[in-house]
């Protein structure tokens, strides 16, 4: 058996080869929890569906990589959204404001290398003590990330954060964001990654976000990645009283992709919504892992993650809701609803309810099935032709998931994208 | 037009139906009456083409075609239209957008051209109008949360639009009250033509006040045992099946 620290080597190397610069003691401090155990395998509960060590050796080798092309600075700002909003860009992970649009007066944008030591560490620290691998290997190549504040009372134009990613041929990326929504402010982002390489691509990224009281955040993630590109993605959410929060998670495409997403309700009277889409063909690999943790009484948490798994794809799902004993009067719901459709696509769903309290209401339940025979025959009965009525019930179903995405141009995209992969 | 010759069906290797045999020309309404168990829904099933039922003897012909060589679809498009005792609740799914994509696939067979978003909505508002059905019925999800009533009207509603040449109503007034009923009774009337066939299969007489047939066969243990016209519908009323059971006993 292979020792963690030979896995690593490649990492070590990439790892060490960093300047030393004013982020040096955050990434030791990642680096020393990540090196210590390095991949979770399958015999990690959290992993035994993507085992990590095994899929990422088989899909990407972390070596370094020369700057081999010009940064195409056009061609990125043409993949803009025509939308009056904030226009984020991130290379390589790292945010660039020379190439971001952002209008000042709406919106508070600063990048870590705008703040002080002392701030960003604050930011950082968020994270630091959780132990996971997709969190650690961030430390270890933390850089120029941002923190996106909206102030008190405002509701600021629509956020788009880009990730163009293997620019210049670089083939890892480490973003990190923290969103701040104060008091009253209402928050909508939307996030999209672009690969400008054909080679192989990882990237692991944090985002964390507070939410203050009466106050909103929705964030819309579109995955569309290459078949070569892996992207651990954690999210991170603490929701204070009377708060919303809303992530809405679509994945078409990727050879590797694990979204942890996590939030921790703690104030009253406070509402998690989780939803997702995951519509995978290929040899596509997708891992949804959610947490709501109800830590105060009086919220609600509602999540709906759908999936539809074709030719050799795996989809994973795994939500966990913690109702802890002060949660008297939580309102949880979950579901997880998937249609298999080849018998070489494969479907991993698990719900995990730990209660505490007993005056709750939570309910959850997950399917996996082919499709609904008797709505099928029904549509088939007036005329429609097998494959135009298939399409029709499976459109139906993936479209369920796109309620809460409100802005047109973006629920239009991810639309034409489900029509894309299910019209006859 | 329909020529069902000593049919036979099973499910699951239950034998249903034992030696159809039936003929419906156009212009005619038949009813097929019969007591529960008698084989009537299977009848109907077999004819719109559900799966499940497989058929080990006998044959049926539509418009000269063997009607059992052809999918569901295709029947549909040749124009069988069958209202289900049961619609079917398809969520996502609006009746105006699959009744669309329905309507110009038929059309689309017979070589005329789809119609565009205009015609469709002129043509869905007369026809609306004859099962008093709303337009915000059609913009829901098809059939989902709709009561009883409302899903068989949304039933006659559909074979209103895509104006079927034989249509099949299979227990069409189950759980419907007497306003309902009516409703649904003068929207299948409005479709009454001299080119039309309809076959209405039912437990009971009261539709058949409403829907006058020009003939009614008993099916009993998956058999036609007898047929008249619109009176023996009303000695069932008076005197309920037992007097059929005996007569086959004898």
């Amino acid at each position: 058996m292979e020792t963690v620290t030979q896995t690593l080597d490649g990492i070590a190397a990439l790892f060490n080869a960093q300047p030393t610069d004013r982020f040096s003691a955050l990434r030791e401090v990642g680096w020393k929890s990540f090196s210590a155990k390095g991949w979770p395998t399958r015999r990690d509960e959290e992993y035994k569906f993507t085992a990590l060590d095994q899929l990422i050796k088989r899909k990407f080798t972390f070596t370094k990589s020369e700057v081999n092309s010009e940064l195409d600075t056009q061609e990125m700002l043409s993949n803009f959204y025509a939308v009056d909003g904030h226009h984020l860009v991130f290379v390589n992970g790292q945010f660039r404001r020379n190439l971001s649009t952002i209008h000042s007066a709406d919106l508070h944008i600063t990048s870590f290398d705008e703040m002080t030591d002392e701030a960003v560490k604050k930011v950082v620290e968020l994270t630091t003590s959780d132990s996971r691998a997709t969190v650690q290997i961030n430390q270890s190549f933390l850089s120029n990330g941002i923190v996106i504040e909206a102030a008190k009372s405002t509701d600021p134009l629509p956020v788009f954060i880009y990730h163009f990613n293997g620019a210049e041929g670089q083939n890892i990326s480490f973003p990190r964001l923290h969103i701040l929504a104060n008091e009253n402010a209402h928050l909508r982002c939307y996030e999209k990654s672009f690969q400008f390489t054909r080679e192989a691509h990882f990237s692991s990224t944090i985002i964390t976000a507070d939410v203050a009281r009466h106050a909103s955040v929705r964030l819309t993630k579109l995955q569309t990645y290459g078949a070569n590109e892996i992207a651990l993605d954690n999210l991170f959410v603490q929701q204070a009283a009377d708060s919303h929060f809303f992530a809405n998670t679509f994945s078409f495409s990727g050879g590797l992709i694990r979204n942890n997403l996590e939030i921790s309700i703690n104030g009253e009277h406070a509402e998690a919504n989780m939803y997702g889409l995951y519509l995978l063909d290929g040899q596509s690999h997708v891992d949804n892992h959610t947490v709501v943790d109800h830590k105060v009484a009086n919220c609600n948490s509602n999540e709906l993650y759908k999936g539809i798994v074709d030719e050799q794809a795996t989809g994973v799902f795994n939500g966990k809701i913690f109702v802890r004993q002060p949660a008297q009067k939580t309102n949880a719901f979950q579901a997880n609803n998937n249609i298999v459709m080849s018998d070489t696509a494969t479907i991993h769903t698990k719900p995990q309810l730990e209660i505490w309290a007993d005056d709750v209401k939570c309910s959850h339940g997950c399917t996996v099935g082919q499709m609904d025979e008797e709505a099928l025959f029904y549509l088939q009965s007036r005329g429609i032709r097998a494959a135009a009525a298939k399409a029709m019930l499976l459109n139906a179903f993936a479209e369920e998931t796109l309620a809460h995405v409100l802005l047109p141009e973006i629920n239009e995209e991810i639309t034409n994208l489900i029509h894309n992969r299910l019209d006859v | 037009m329909l020529k069902i010759k000593n049919l036979h069906a099973s499910i699951e290797d239950k034998h249903i139906l034992k030696g159809i045999n039936l003929e419906v020309k156009p212009g005619e309404v038949h009813a097929i009456m019969g007591p529960n168990g008698s084989g009537k829904s299977t009848l109907a099933s077999v004819l719109a083409g559900r799966e499940d039922y497989e058929v080990t003897e006998g044959s049926v012909e539509f418009e000269g075609e063997d009607l059992l060589q052809l999918g569901v679809d295709e029947r549909a498009r040749k124009g069988i239209f069958l209202a289900f005792q049961y619609p079917v609740e398809i969520p996502g799914v609006s009746t105006t957008n699959f009744l669309k994509t329905a309507l110009n696939q038929i059309r689309e067979s017979r070589g005329q051209e789809p119609l565009n978003a205009p015609e469709f909505l002129k043509l869905m508002k007369e026809k609306m109008a004859w099962v008093e059905i709303d337009q915000s019925l059609l913009s829901r999800s098809l059939n989902e949360g709709f009561s009883g009533g409302e899903k068989k009207r949304n039933e006659i509603f559909q074979m209103a639009m895509l104006e079927p040449k034989l249509a099949i109503l299979d227990e069409t007034d189950s759980g419907l009250d007497i306003d309902a009923l009516r409703i649904v009774s003068e929207g299948v009337n409005k479709l009454r033509s001299p080119k039309r066939a309809i076959i209405v299969v039912t437990h009971y007489q009261r539709l058949l006040d409403y829907i006058v047939p020009d003939f009614v066969h008993i099916l009993y243990k998956g058999r036609i045992v007898k047929s008249g016209d619109k009176t023996l519908a009303l000695k069932l009323e008076k005197e309920g099946y037992d007097w059929i059971k005996e007569e086959v006993a004898v």
